[in-house]
């Protein structure tokens, strides 16, 4: 079967392409991570302050220890310190079996604000927290990208088919619009007038995590909490994306609409309900559809500047807090799941393509 | 060979000229485009004005908060008074010349005495000696109040003088006295002791000195009043520029002040203090009096009394230069790889095609926010060389979608017969791809150049809003400083609106002009 050969060669030929691409940049996050060395620099101050306290424990004892004693003491334990954190060796040394780690997503425990944000008690092993703040961004980013999506995909080929009007115009500047404000200061604006002057909503919304435990004891009271929280987030979010997908679906939709199995079927007297649906929504799904999959591959990533303006205690604002305290466990497991679900996305798309359209070649 | 290249090249540099000139005319026949293209011009123009005007030292400064203590805090923009909303105006008094007397008798009778003992304050000191006296006037034609009022000192460095063969420190007492408009007198401050003249700096109206004696004051004309010290300090200035009306309510007073400085020398004789100020030996170098506004110039102020439109308007060449920077270097690389890669083909073509989609895997917000954080404490880099680090990755991380299309357009260009017909006859490499590729390109190019102009902008925004600094003022950095002052900045929205209006409209203006060019080069687009 010559179709199923192709489709094999294509998938494997991916495959190896996005596993090298995913390989590369959890390779070049650690390589920036050591080259620069603000890790070393931020674990040394951190391994210098517990020395300092063992320094004073040593010396407030009942029978404190020589000096020369204690130098011994301390000198030993910063050794045992930074053997724990790899500093005794250089970061080329450490970047393979980091990378190796990374991949098995066997990591150490977070710092303790990074575990903060994951809103647990240290230590946090990075997979928990991970895994803790991945349903948080999906309720805020990937809601509103669902939200966006449910609009655009039916309204979006009705402007294109109604193209020239005022509704079209108005979705335009409305698209333009959304690109040039940024999503964060809309954030600000959002939480400036609702927040602080309307005060209809939260002004901090770090608090929604008590909420999220209490699913199993009060369900109602938990999504009641949810709401009052995630509401804002998600409105402002949608607003921004909304935009953009409706400029997407419309520029793909107008190609078809100017077709001419388009203009038989407004001139046969079709209702317009129908040519939309029909003849011209069947066939915009395709590129579609690889906006979907990418969109929501995407909005796994959180929106780290607008997660962090919310205070949301999302993916985005733990990716941020980790970069903050040079946390590289967590930066690197963050890096690598983020990719492997965008390269994930990438390569069913690159499947459904073989599949779904024959004249795509390798 | 030597002209035949030459004129290649002059014909490749006019028909490029022509091809602008002709796109600029089609550009202004769309409406979105004429828009576009208007802020544009307006945003170079006051980018340009702002560099000619703006202090140099403005980075420096802005960080340094003694640099703003003449500017009154957290102010609006003065213009709301045209929106109906009263303003005390701001006031700085400079080079004032004082007048001096010699008291020899307390009980004299002069002018300033008379202010002095008539004054409602607690008269701890008894005047005597060398007085000068500083004198302006201010008038609050608006029912507003002041938010504060302070005397910035300067002395000069020796504070001694040598009298009889002896080093005699001489010591300063500064008083300030204000005469309202209803008559009333009142002492503002006076320092509790003499400074040694060397030490004074700036002093500040203090609520307690004049409070207690005007509540005593309304008091006799019997206002109930029993406000705490905690109150008068939650008043404040305002009971100096108001009348009281009882309870915590007080109204501000229109009309003239008169503002009173002296300053009482004492240590020496008189004459002798006299003489060292007249020779120059001892005595203030500078010194101005400020009446802190209630609103400040076209953006207010901020949480620090920084001139917020001093920052937005530093804004726009930096936004500028990371824009057209960003969007030049990477659609040039874009240009330039895609060219080669659909050009040339093969093993180039298959490595080229590999390392884009990588690229276009990573991550682009976390690896910019990796590097900002990892250079920012890095003494070596001045701002400017970290914010152009920061915007060099974002052009190496940011070229691979255009070059995916200028590659695909490549390919067809290079499929058509006249390339064919042109390779036949002898053309070289060099002159299809600048001759007969390129200049089909350029459009595209130009487009997706205006394109990225507004991306590179808000990304460099959004992380000074994180708090990666370059140490510049930008509209990102004024919006990063309101994020972390989030309680008291979410009060002001001449400190949260203005920065990300100027983002916004400039991202616009960027976003308009290249819609419009879309339309122009595919005209598909249009209707």
């Amino acid at each position: 079967m010559p179709l199923d050969k192709r489709v094999v060669n294509v998938v494997v030929k991916r495959g190896v392409t996005l596993t090298v691409a995913l390989v590369f940049i959890v390779l070049l996050t650690s390589v920036i991570i050591g080259v620069t060395g603000y890790d070393t620099k931020v674990l040394n101050a951190l391994i210098e302050q517990r020395l300092q306290g063992l320094k004073q424990a040593l010396q407030n004892r009942p029978n404190p220890p020589s000096s020369e004693e204690i130098a011994k003491i301390i000198e030993s334990e910063r050794e045992r310190l930074r053997s724990i954190y790899g500093l005794d060796k250089p970061w080329y040394e450490r970047l393979i079996p980091m990378t190796v780690r990374t991949f098995k997503l066997d990591l150490n425990v977070t710092s303790d604000d990074v575990a903060q944000i994951a809103g647990l008690r240290p230590p946090v092993e990075v997979k928990t927290a991970i895994g803790v703040t991945l349903p948080r961004t999906v309720i805020m980013i990937t809601t509103a990208e669902l939200l966006s999506m449910a609009i655009a995909l039916p309204l979006g080929p009705y402007i294109a088919y109604k193209r020239g009007s005022r509704l079209d115009k108005g979705i335009i500047a409305y698209a333009a619009l959304t690109n040039a404000v940024p999503i964060w200061w809309l954030a600000m604006i959002a939480i400036f007038i609702f927040g602080f002057r309307l005060e209809i909503a939260p002004t901090r919304y770090r608090e929604i995590v008590s909420y999220f435990g209490m699913f199993g004891s009060n369900p109602l009271e938990a999504i009641k909490g949810v709401l009052y929280y995630a509401y804002l987030p998600i409105l402002v979010t949608t607003f921004s994306f909304l935009g953009g997908w409706l400029y997407s679906v419309r520029a793909v939709a107008i190609r078809v609409v100017s077709e001419d199995f388009v203009v038989v079927a407004k001139a046969k007297g079709l209702p317009e309900n129908m040519v939309v649906r029909k003849y011209i929504l069947r066939v915009i799904a395709g590129p579609v559809v690889t906006f979907v999959i990418l969109g929501l591959a995407t909005s796994i990533q959180g929106f780290i500047i607008t997660e962090t303006i919310f205070d949301w205690p999302g993916m985005g604002s733990l990716y941020y807090q980790a970069i903050l305290s040079a946390d590289s466990p967590t930066i690197l497991g963050l890096t690598y799941v983020t990719t492997l679900v965008y390269i994930i996305g990438r390569f069913i798309l690159e499947i459904l393509y073989v599949i779904l359209d024959p004249r795509v070649k390798m | 060979m030597a002209t035949s290249r030459a004129r290649v090249k002059e014909s490749f540099m006019s028909r490029l000229f022509s091809s602008i000139r002709a796109g600029f005319k089609e550009v202004w026949s769309n409406n979105m485009g004429k828009i576009g293209l208007s802020i544009i011009v307006v945003i170079i123009g006051i980018s340009i004005y702002a560099v000619a005007t703006l202090p140099p030292d403005l980075p420096d400064r802005w960080n340094y908060q003694f640099a703003w203590s003449e500017y009154p805090k957290r102010v609006p923009p003065e213009w709301i008074k045209y929106f109906g909303v009263p303003i005390a105006k701001h006031e700085v008094y400079e080079d004032i010349k004082p007048k001096s007397y010699i008291i020899k008798n307390p009980q004299q009778s002069e002018v300033m005495l008379k202010y002095y003992y008539e004054s409602i304050g607690k008269k701890s000191q008894i005047l005597y000696g060398y007085i000068q006296e500083y004198k302006v006037e201010y008038k609050l034609e608006q029912e507003a109040f002041p938010t504060g009022l302070q005397v910035f000192i300067t002395p000069k460095n020796q504070s001694y003088i040598t009298y009889r063969g002896q080093n005699i420190t001489i010591q300063a007492i500064p008083i300030i006295l204000i005469e309202r408009p209803d008559g009333l007198i009142i002492e503002a401050y006076e320092a509790p002791t003499g400074f040694k003249l060397n030490e004074l700096s700036a002093i500040t109206a203090d609520p307690l000195t004049f409070g207690r004696e005007l509540m005593n004051y309304y008091r006799e004309k019997g206002i109930e009043s029993n406000l705490t010290d905690i109150d008068l300090k939650s008043l404040g200035i305002k009971l100096a520029f108001g009348e009281y009306l009882g309870g915590k309510h007080v109204k501000p007073l229109t009309g003239t002040y008169t503002i009173y400085l002296l300053i009482m020398y004492t240590g020496a004789p008189p004459n002798v203090i006299e003489n060292a100020i007249r020779s120059g030996e001892l005595g203030i170098e500078k010194l101005s009096i400020v009446v802190m506004g209630s609103a400040y110039g076209l953006f207010g102020t901020d949480v620090m009394g920084r001139d917020l439109a001093l920052g937005i308007f530093y804004g726009f060449p930096v936004a500028v230069v990371i824009g057209l920077f960003a969007a030049v270097s990477s659609v040039l690389i874009g240009l330039v790889i895609g060219v080669i890669s659909g050009y040339y083909g093969g093993l180039i073509d298959e490595i080229i095609q590999r390392i884009i989609d990588i690229l276009a895997n990573i991550p682009l917000l976390p690896i910019l926010i990796l590097v900002g954080v990892a250079i920012q404490e890095n003494p070596n880099y001045g701002p400017w060389s970290k914010l152009f680090i920061i915007i060099g990755f974002l052009v190496i991380l940011g070229w691979g979608g255009l070059a995916i299309i200028v590659r695909s357009m490549t390919l067809s260009i290079k499929a058509e017969p006249y390339i064919e017909a042109a390779r036949a006859i002898g053309a070289s490499n060099r002159r299809i791809i600048f001759r007969h590729i390129i200049p089909q390109i350029i459009p595209y190019a130009m487009a997706s150049l205006v394109f990225s102009v507004p991306g590179a902008i808000i990304i460099e925004a959004g992380l000074s809003v994180l708090g990666i600094e370059h140490g510049l003022p930008t509209w990102g950095k004024i919006l990063a400083d309101a994020q972390a002052n989030r309680g008291v900045a979410y009060t002001m929205w001449w400190w949260i609106l203005p920065p990300g209006l100027m983002l916004a409209i400039t991202s616009l203006a960027f976003v308009l002009l290249g819609l419009a060019i879309e339309t122009i080069v595919e005209p598909r687009l249009r209707r």
